[in-house]
């Protein structure tokens, strides 16, 4: 009966709760992405011929709609958008010109411990980084790089005048959180506990966060929230177990070994160190840095420390021109694009390996993730795309900058290609251009399929041949390139078109079939297909 | 063969288009447009948090444009909508368990809070829904905030009466539960 009556009580109360609510309406992005549906300009082709016009404006009437909706996606995304902008500045760029005034700073390398339960993978190696520098960029500390190079070591160079042993220390931890109940094993803070004598309770997975707070007497104190699981895990656990030992470790090492005093349901732990003050400040948000980005997925051990390279070229380095010295590069936000599969690093080594020799000395170096789009920030809707991107080298004397694309292939490995035409002759070919505010038929092309013909010794270089046998001209997005296999051999291909990551998109004989009521697609693109002539756009292909 | 382009603007193409096409999508605007605060409060109250609450509404809306031809009542749209919605939210909060998220640094300025999150916050019953299981999280809303019956939200969700009536028990009792630690809690610390 008082059960009853406590409910009706707590849902009188959370009604009451629920209705003071002030909550904002939706804001304006969205509101202008449904308003924007009707007023958007709908391109279409103009009928001439009254009796088609019906079919035309209704194919188009569908296709404009859904099109904006897209688009209006990309809007509503743009708060994401913006904060990917590479920061020249920010935490994740990689500064400091290599200069006789600026004096070395300490490179530190890692080997990464892979074990039969943690074997080696690209995306787990990529998250291994990420963790490090989110590590370190937590700190506040600008200017330190972290790269893998092979599939064991992690080169983390830090910048000069740094006292680099609170970083090392946070690097070094694995950051695996235990819950690990004790019963009568007597245990102090920093001892370190056996795991197979005293399996856990639960792990890191168990604690949704951890923040540093104070508790009622001032003292700084560290508090998880566990996940519902977890909580409902401790809270039976300590129901059962009052009296007996406990102890949260980090690594293995005893954090907090209290007693059980009483049940603690509810999930949230608050660790609290003995003596005035608490928790020193730097330990408390070391250890929730650490919670908060989750642990390594595989421990790392400290191999060599010393200066770091003070002249990259010098220095014999197999990646010279990205040594940590070299010049400025600009990384997404780690934050907004999480566990990328082609990190930054991997991305700028691979191009570099595509460089030009000759060039002049690189002034920048800036890499984009697929799914960020300076040209058409609406367009590029899909940050799952996080296996290719785009390498910009900007050159110190103002010459045209070297563009690559470069993506993570089908074995794994890393392959770059030049977007730009280089020196060593012609790497590209023309392509004729879809005019921007194309239109397109809803009315069906006279065929039924085309494959595409590249010979860049022709001209045009590419056509397509009709299942008609009609020789169609073949018009490309604004950003295609037409590549020839690079002179250097960086790519083995032959003569393809690229989209602006370097993507392959289309080569001598890809067939493109049109579906029945549908238009045609070229990798993930809207392809008009015209009577004479067959437009691949840069508007997305409708669902 | 020609192959011009212009621009159609809405009326022109009112004007020729199919008027059952038409008549749609104004049917689609005219319904999606006053039901959008609503689903995005109740997104930003399940997610407790409006940017990631405007993406799911976002997502919602898309679907449910490529989907409004499956809406076969058409006074429906309202629940129809929140299903969309919700379904998207739960797949987001069940999510959780695997991505990651990084909390904002709790001493931001209070502008820059996020609208849910602070509303949640204020009130110790309110936070507690937050540390409810996504399902759990899904019906208190439905059930308190947006006032509906028992019926009506097995009848939105698609769930079984019993499977809305059980979770909503499991719900109350945890909130409850943790109601009843922070009084305790906080009768202790006065003394």
């Amino acid at each position: 009966m008082s059960d009853q009556r406590t409910d009706l009580d707590l849902e009188t109360r959370l009604r009451g709760a629920f209705r003071s609510a002030d909550l904002p309406a939706a804001p304006g992005r969205l509101v202008g992405m449904l308003e924007r549906v009707p007023d958007a300009p709908v391109v279409a082709t103009a009928a001439r011929d009254a009796g088609r016009r019906r079919g035309r404006s209704t194919g188009f009437g569908l296709l404009g709609l859904v099109a904006v909706l897209l688009v209006g996606g990309a809007l509503a995304l743009s708060g994401g958008a913006r904060q990917q902008t590479p920061r020249p500045n920010g935490s994740a760029t990689i500064a400091g010109e290599a200069s006789a005034s600026v004096p070395p700073g300490r490179r530190i390398t890692y080997q990464v411990v892979w074990s039969a339960a943690v074997a080696y993978t690209a995306p787990l190696l990529a998250e291994e980084v990420r963790i490090v520098q989110a590590r370190i960029d937590a700190t506040g500390v600008v200017g330190a790089t972290v790269r893998s190079e092979g599939g064991e070591t992690l080169i983390v160079d830090l910048p000069a005048d740094l006292d680099a042993d609170p970083l090392r220390r946070l690097i070094g931890q694995t950051g695996r959180i235990a819950f690990v109940p004790l019963d009568d094993t007597q245990v102090e803070q920093g001892d370190v506990i056996d795991p197979a004598a005293h399996p856990e309770l639960f792990g890191s997975e168990g604690i949704a966060t951890a923040s540093v707070s104070t508790d009622q007497s001032g003292g700084r104190v560290v508090v998880f929230e566990l996940s519902p699981a977890a909580a409902d895990l401790f809270g039976a656990w300590t129901a059962s177990h009052i009296g007996a030992g406990f102890a949260i470790t980090l690594d293995d090492r005893v954090v907090s070994a209290p007693v059980i005093q009483s049940e603690i349901p509810g999930g949230t732990v608050e660790i609290s160190q003995a003596g005035t003050g608490g928790w020193d400040e730097r330990a408390a948000s070391e250890l929730t840095t650490i919670v908060r980005l989750g642990p390594l997925p595989a421990p790392l051990m400290e191999v060599a420390s010393g200066p770091g390279p003070e002249d990259p070229l010098a220095s014999g380095e197999p990646t010279p021109l990205v040594a940590a010295s070299g010049p400025p590069v600009a990384c997404p936000d780690p934050l907004v694009i999480e566990n990328p599969l082609l990190t930054c690093d991997r991305a700028v080594q691979a191009a570099t390996e595509i460089l030009p020799a000759g060039h002049a000395a690189i002034a920048s170096i800036r890499f984009d993730h697929a799914c960020f789009d300076p040209l058409h920030p609406g367009l590029a809707l899909d940050c799952a795309i996080q296996a290719s991107g785009i390498v910009t080298f900007s050159f110190a004397d103002g010459a045209e900058a070297f563009v690559a694309g470069v993506r993570i292939g089908d074995a794994g490995a890393v392959e770059a290609v030049a977007l730009t035409p280089t020196a060593a002759g012609g790497s590209t070919f023309a392509l004729e251009r879809t005019p921007a505010d194309l239109g397109c038929d809803a009315i069906p092309p006279p065929y039924r399929w085309f494959v595409i013909h590249v010979d860049p010794t022709k001209t045009p270089s590419v056509w397509a041949i009709a299942d008609t046998k009609a020789r169609l001209r073949v018009l490309w997005g604004s950003a295609d390139r037409g590549i020839l296999p690079n002179s250097a051999g960086a790519i083995p291909t032959p003569a393809a078109i690229v989209d602006r990551f370097g993507l392959v998109i289309a080569r001598d004989g890809t067939r493109i079939d049109i579906p029945e009521g549908a238009w045609p697609a070229l990798a993930g693109r809207f392809v008009c297909p015209g009577p004479t002539a067959v437009y691949v756009t840069d508007r997305p292909s409708l669902p | 063969m020609g192959w011009l382009t212009a621009t159609v603007t809405d009326e022109a193409l009112d004007a020729t288009a199919d008027p059952t096409r038409a008549a749609r999508r104004h049917r689609f605007l005219a319904q999606a447009r006053p039901a959008l605060d609503r689903v995005f409060r109740l997104a930003g109250l399940l997610l407790g948090n409006g940017t990631e609450a405007e993406d799911a509404v976002q997502d919602g809306l898309v679907s449910a444009w490529q989907r409004f031809d499956d809406l076969r009542e058409a006074d429906r749209f309202g629940p129809w909508l929140d299903r969309i919605v919700v379904n998207g939210c739960r797949d987001r909060l069940r999510r959780r368990g695997t991505v990651r998220f990084i909390p904002l640094a709790a001493d931001l300025d209070p502008a820059d809070r996020d609208p849910f999150a602070a509303f949640l916050e204020r009130d110790a019953l309110l936070g507690s829904v937050d540390r409810l299981t996504a399902d759990e999280r899904i019906v208190v809303v439905l059930r308190f905030w947006a006032d509906l019956t028992l019926d009506e939200i097995a009848d939105r969700l698609g769930w079984p009466l019993g499977t809305v009536k059980s979770r909503l028990h499991r719900a109350l009792g945890r909130l409850r539960e943790m109601h009843d630690r922070e009084t305790r809690d906080a009768r202790e610390a006065r003394r």
